[in-house]
């Protein structure tokens, strides 16, 4: 499967590059909303409900980890680096959501922060494209972190398919809940300081 | 936003309703090597990849905020 990912990531880069290949939203769309269909059918069919409850607990841990891993992440690598904690905090804390943290750092900082922004999200997603099977051999269920917002959308299939439909819906509601926050913090975040 | 949910919602009905098991693998697979394609195509407009320094700040973000979100989680969830 890693094969496949990473070839369809250089020919995106390269089709972007060189043929300045524009796809319109609804591609995007449509994929996730047929992802995201099946996986609510392969979830009502197999899921346990009597646990539920404690996979939604589960949930809940890793939303605190994950928005402290990242917040801790961009506190330390300013202070390595010497550079604005702010645009690295707030950086970090896109949790994956690059289509927001980009712009909304290029509107509030400038061009750099916004491309810093864009670059460290659009990574998160891809490094979790390409270790979460590695991550959850060693760690199981505590690997979803690192997919941070992208847990409830573009990293779902890959979730499901290496961990199964349990963890898939602790992914669902991880991603669900740090969606909602990743706005209000990093709003808050860059017209209060 | 709105769209995911009810097609997520609308498997879950149907699941329900139908409680027969399918392979859903190939089309996971399917799936994401199509947003892998999009978020790949994406990077290419933005010439992203050219800007050598932020790129290096921004892989060592990346994969710290990784490492140190899976810790905690792993500390958080050990024992269930």
């Amino acid at each position: 499967m890693i094969h496949a990912v990473v070839l369809s990531f250089i020919v995106g880069v390269l089709a972007g590059i060189f043929l300045d290949l524009q796809l319109p939203g609804i591609f995007l769309d449509v994929t996730l909303m047929v992802m995201l269909f099946f996986i609510g059918y392969d979830l009502a069919v197999s899921i346990n409900y009597k646990r539920l409850k404690k996979l939604i607990l589960v949930s809940t841990k890793l939303v605190v980890a994950t928005v402290a891993g990242s917040a801790f992440a961009g506190l330390l690598i300013a202070l390595i680096f010497q550079r604005g904690m702010l645009t690295f905090l707030a950086a970090s804390l896109g949790m994956g959501w690059y289509s927001l943290t980009g712009p909304l750092l290029l509107k509030f900082q400038g061009s750099n922060p916004g491309l810093l922004g864009f670059l460290a999200n659009v990574l998160r997603e891809i490094f979790t494209f390409i270790f979460y099977p590695l991550f959850y051999r060693h760690v199981e269920i505590a690997a979803v972190s690192m997919a941070g917002a992208t847990s409830m959308d573009t990293t779902l299939p890959l979730i499901r398919k290496t961990s199964g439909s349990e963890v898939a819906l602790v992914a669902i509601v991880h991603g669900w809940i740090i969606s909602t926050l990743v706005p209000i913090i990093l709003m808050y975040l860059l017209s209060t300081f | 936003m709105l769209n995911l949910a009810l097609a997520f919602a609308a498997g879950l009905l149907i699941g329900l309703i139908y409680k027969k098991r399918t392979k859903i693998d190939s089309i996971l697979l399917l799936t994401i090597v199509a947003i892998v394609f999009y978020v790949g195509i994406e990077v290419g407009r933005s010439r992203a990849i050219f800007n050598v320094n932020l790129l290096i700040l921004s892989v060592i973000l990346s994969f710290s905020a990784i490492v140190f979100s899976v810790l905690f989680a792993h500390i958080l969830t050990r024992g269930g």
